[in-house]
């Protein structure tokens, strides 16, 4: 077959540019170590690089997430310790107290070690967090969860955070609170002596008010629990009476029932409400007898009173306001007198069920931080196997690409000896 | 005209130094685009009837032709054609297959990095940190959709704006293949039926050079003029009259551009007819890879924008308010304006509106990355979906399908009036972060917790992996790596055909360089032959006179 000139020189020109084009793409590998430049040099492997990344930086995302919460459960997890070793020993204070043969200023000097006790659980109670939230707070992490409130009746601590806890994702399927809350650790505590320690109602009891209870016992400050009862429902958000008013029947301290009145409106939040009640308990004239207060967003009647003689009642619920506000229809609450022997042997039993629910959250605590352990490990195992998957896929093989340039840059050289040699022929040399 | 072996001798002279001219001559064009290689074809010349006898009367030209198969022409023109056309959009394509994964202009981390800063404020909603990164890395998404948004734009442009220099030198090849028609059929009847050669070959040259812009047919009539169409289309040079091509706005968008064959007041669009070659490559590559691609992009921009701003708006912010919408708002037509364009053709003067809608069972997820177009014929108003040419209809010009909803702005429509609507092509473009207070990032539920509420972040974090675009089968990472897969996919196979057509070419090449093409040594041994040839004819007038001088001198005694 004939071959022009020209042709032929072309021939052997694109050949050395093919040559060259393949040896700097090998070069280009060789330099970035990716097997895949663009898309375009595999677009399925390239799709899977992609994937496997974003597994990973899921992957990875969910590790700082648990690394987060692993924190926050490991400082609850000691904070707890520290709550039952105080609660421990304010129990240890309470079995010396029952002794017979103390007297008044044998117990005060109890009551002293109580009130340090005290303070320590408040202390423990608002403990921060790491980025400066409190710990039991649910989600009103930045209010101190515990305070002393004076204007209370009785005066006494009160909770204010609320019962909501913070989820965090740590895997496709698993969220975990990243915490407790006060009112589940410290708040909601069933009361072995039924409610009977200051600020106790309903058979709760709140593990500050128990330890108060206590030093003010020791002290021969508590006589007796003021008569009260509590709705068993969260109106933290309020409720809405605008279509009218509403009332209810009201008794305190055994006196007859008395109508109670609401003015129509929308209460956004449980204080409104509770002020709402509490003019209705004035123009009734009741309210040197009776306030209503907001205790862990439901609401409080207490009788001003305490002792025997102290007592609330409420009933008809011909307009809903008592199932509104999570009371069976009739509620009533009496106080009681009670000897220090009483009252500390009450408290005991309180302290038993305070340190049961210590324990619980602890053990919950301890689940949820092995659970996260494991995570964690088969997590470092997945990003393991993705990284080598993603090597395979889209990294050279140093060996095999660098034994590829030297193929290549053979045959450029050969190439290039070819031509050379091909352009001095010529039948004109000869003529 | 001397007889005999004066005469035999003095016709091998003419033909020998012909041949030698054209040797030279084809040495001269060794380098020459489009020159095919000419032979002398040598005939004997009639004999004369002498004496009983035939005597041969020596050797006569019959004709210098081109080495020419018009087949192997007629395949490297086709090939040409298909290479330049699979070549351009391989380099095309190309770009935006960089673009798209390219570490710092792709998607993936920074639509990565905007949920993890989702996540940290889920893990920790009462760190401003957290919010403000949250914000900013909302920014840096938004300005990664604009710069890949920016560059298919600019990628479009690049398009267009070779259109007219292309459609210019077009003209200029028709043009210059009208003239030579012309002297070539006036060289046929001059030179009784002998081919002009030299002007053959640059007419040939001219129609593969306008074969590598676009796709052509030619036919050669009896005069020896060649007739050049369009693909299978209107004709561009018909014997020595040529068309001109020009480029005009589109009927729709004015900065959509059609090439058009000029015609006073009404030129001809022939866009269509237009394939094969460098034009028919770019037109390719914008219908199968630049619109889908840009729709695709504003898909998951307009996505992003409605599902995220509707996760805010569900959400609570640090004080305690509903959240609102932390990228702009592309549920709101104005944020969508120069989306649709009336027809030039309408009568009436409405101008539409159209916006992305989150309601149930029209939101993101129904959304087609596609254009429409929406016409009224008197009675029905029909919205096609170009993609798939899909066709709703309504009695009113309001639509609210395919996650999009449809309006009238203002103005009235009239029957025959048309409408193209584009509500993905630039919608990654036009997504911003308009919050700016990272305390009204919403990651608090409703009814609104303390600070430490998370609720509305973690379910905003949760987007990340919700599928929730492709009627509920892809997820936002998923579909950015659909759209790098398909494009990549694209551009491998645009690799593969450009690699096979130029080999497609080099062999059609080789074949017509095989009889076309110069060969030096091959003229070097014919010079030798020619020469030798023309020096025994140099002889035989040497021989003659010899000859009759002996004669002469016999006669003298």
């Amino acid at each position: 077959m004939r071959i022009s000139t020209n042709w032929m020189q072309q021939l052997g020109l694109n050949s050395l540019l093919n040559q060259q084009a393949r040896l700097s793409r090998t070069q280009t590998q060789l330099s970035n170590g990716l097997r895949i430049l663009t898309p375009a040099d595999d677009p399925v492997g390239s799709v899977l690089a992609m994937n496997l990344e974003r597994t990973m930086a899921t992957d990875r995302q969910y590790q700082s997430s648990i690394q987060t919460v692993q924190a926050r459960l490991g400082l609850e997890s000691s904070t707890l310790d520290s709550a039952t070793n105080l609660l421990l020993h304010a129990r240890d204070l309470a079995v010396q107290g029952l002794n017979d043969t103390l007297n008044d200023s044998d117990r005060a000097v109890l009551a002293k070690d109580v009130w340090q006790t005290l303070d320590g659980m408040l202390s423990l109670a608002n403990t921060r967090g790491p980025n400066g939230e409190y710990l039991f707070g649910g989600f009103e992490s930045e209010t101190p969860p515990y305070a002393f409130d004076q204007s209370r009746v009785p005066p006494s601590y009160v909770y204010q955070g609320d019962q909501q806890q913070r989820q965090v994702r740590v895997s496709d399927q698993r969220v975990m609170a990243d915490g407790d809350t006060g009112f589940a650790v410290f708040e909601d505590i069933s009361s072995g002596m039924g409610g009977k320690g200051i600020g106790s109602v309903a058979g709760k009891q709140s593990l500050l008010n128990t330890l108060y209870t206590l030093a003010e016992a020791l002290d021969g400050n508590f006589s007796g629990p003021h008569g009260a009862i509590a709705g068993s429902r969260d109106v933290s958000a309020g409720l809405d009476y605008s279509a009218g008013a509403k009332s209810f029947d009201l008794s305190v301290d055994g006196a007859p029932p008395v109508g109670i009145s609401i003015a129509a409106g929308d209460y956004p939040a449980a204080d409104a409400l509770a002020a709402a009640i509490n003019a209705g308990i004035a123009a009734a004239s009741l309210q040197d007898k009776v306030t209503v207060q907001v205790r862990s967003g439901a609401i409080e009647l207490v009788s001003l009173g305490n002792g025997e003689d102290s007592s609330v009642g409420i009933s008809n619920d011909a307009d809903g306001v008592l199932s509104d506000l999570g009371f069976a229809d009739p509620t009533s609450g009496a106080g009681a007198d009670l000897s220090f022997h009483d009252a500390a042997t009450g408290l005991l039993d309180d302290m038993d069920a305070a340190l049961t629910r210590l324990t619980d959250i602890q053990a919950g605590v301890g689940i949820r931080l092995n659970a996260l352990d494991e995570q964690m490990d088969v997590l470092a195992k997945f990003l393991l196997d993705n990284q080598t998957q993603l090597s395979d896929v889209q990294e050279i093989d140093v060996a095999e690409a660098i034994s590829r340039f030297s193929q290549q840059e053979t045959a450029l050289q050969a190439s290039q000896q070819a031509f050379v040699r091909v352009q001095k022929l010529s039948l004109f040399n000869y003529l | 005209m001397p007889t005999g072996l004066l005469g035999i001798a003095s016709t091998a002279i003419m033909a020998n130094q012909r041949q030698l001219a054209t040797t030279g001559h084809n040495i001269a064009n060794v380098n020459t685009p489009g020159y095919h290689r000419q032979t002398v074809d040598l005939t004997e010349m009639d004999p004369s009837f002498e004496g009983g006898q035939f005597m041969g009367n020596g050797v006569r030209i019959a004709t210098i032709a081109r080495s020419y198969d018009n087949y192997l022409d007629t395949q490297v023109r086709t090939s040409l054609s298909a290479s330049k056309d699979a070549d351009t959009y391989f380099q095309l394509a190309q770009q935006i297959d960089n673009v798209t994964a390219d570490p710092a202009t792709s998607l993936a981390s920074s639509l990565q990095d905007f949920f993890d800063a989702a996540q940290a404020v889920a893990n920790d909603p009462t760190s401003t940190a957290a919010r403000q990164l949250l914000l900013s890395n909302g920014s840096n998404l938004a300005q990664r959709f604009a710069t890949l948004n920016t560059r298919m734009d600019q990628l479009r442009e690049q398009v267009d704006q070779s259109l007219t220099p292309t459609v210019e030198e077009i003209n200029g090849y028709t043009q210059g293949i009208a003239k030579l028609n012309e002297s070539i059929v006036a060289a046929y009847s001059q030179a009784s039926g002998n081919p002009p050669n030299d002007l053959i070959d640059q007419r040939d040259l001219l129609v593969e050079k306008l074969s590598g812009k676009m796709d052509v047919q030619v036919v050669k009539d009896s005069t020896g003029a060649i007739n050049v169409y369009a693909g299978n289309g209107p004709a561009l040079v018909l014997n020595n009259q040529a068309v001109r091509l020009g480029v005009q706005a589109s009927a729709y968008d004015p900065f959509d551009k059609d090439i058009v064959i000029e015609n006073g007041e009404h030129p001809i669009g022939i866009t269509q007819s237009v394939q094969g070659g460098e034009l028919g490559g770019s037109h390719r590559f914008t219908k199968d890879v630049l619109d889908p691609a840009q729709n695709e992009l504003g898909r998951l921009a307009a996505g992003i924008s409605v599902l995220i701003n509707d996760q805010q708006r569900t959400g609570s912010d640090s004080n305690g308010n509903p959240g609102v919408n932390l990228f702009s708002d592309l549920t709101d037509p104005s944020a969508n304006r120069f989306t649709s364009f009336g027809k030039n053709t309408n009568t009436g003067d409405a101008v539409l509106t159209v916006a992305f809608d989150n309601a149930p069972g029209n939101g993101p997820a129904e959304l087609a990355a596609s254009d429409y177009h929406m016409d009224y014929d008197g009675s029905t108003y029909t919205l096609t979906r170009l993609g798939d040419n899909t066709r709703f209809t309504a009695a009113t010009p309001e639509f609210a399908v395919d996650g999009l909803r449809i309006g009238v702005e203002s103005g009235d429509i009239q029957a025959g009036d048309s409408f193209l609507l584009r509500p993905e092509r630039g919608a990654a473009g036009r997504l911003s972060v308009d919050l700016t207070d990272p305390a009204l990032v919403a990651a608090g539920g409703i009814p609104p917790g303390g600070p430490g509420d998370n609720t509305n972040a973690r379910a905003l974090a949760d987007l990340q992996h919700a599928n929730s675009l492709l009627g509920g089968k892809a997820s936002f990472g998923k579909m950015y790596t659909h759209l790098v897969g398909d494009i990549g996919t694209k551009t491998q196979a645009a690799d593969i055909q450009s690699t096979a057509q130029k080999l497609l070419l080099e062999q059609a090449t080789s074949e017509r360089e095989a009889v076309s093409g110069v060969n030096l040594d091959e003229e070097a041994a014919n010079l030798v032959n020619f020469q030798q040839a023309y020096q025994a004819s140099a002889q035989l007038i040497s021989t003659a006179n010899e000859t009759f001088n002996s004669l002469l001198g016999a006669m003298r005694g």
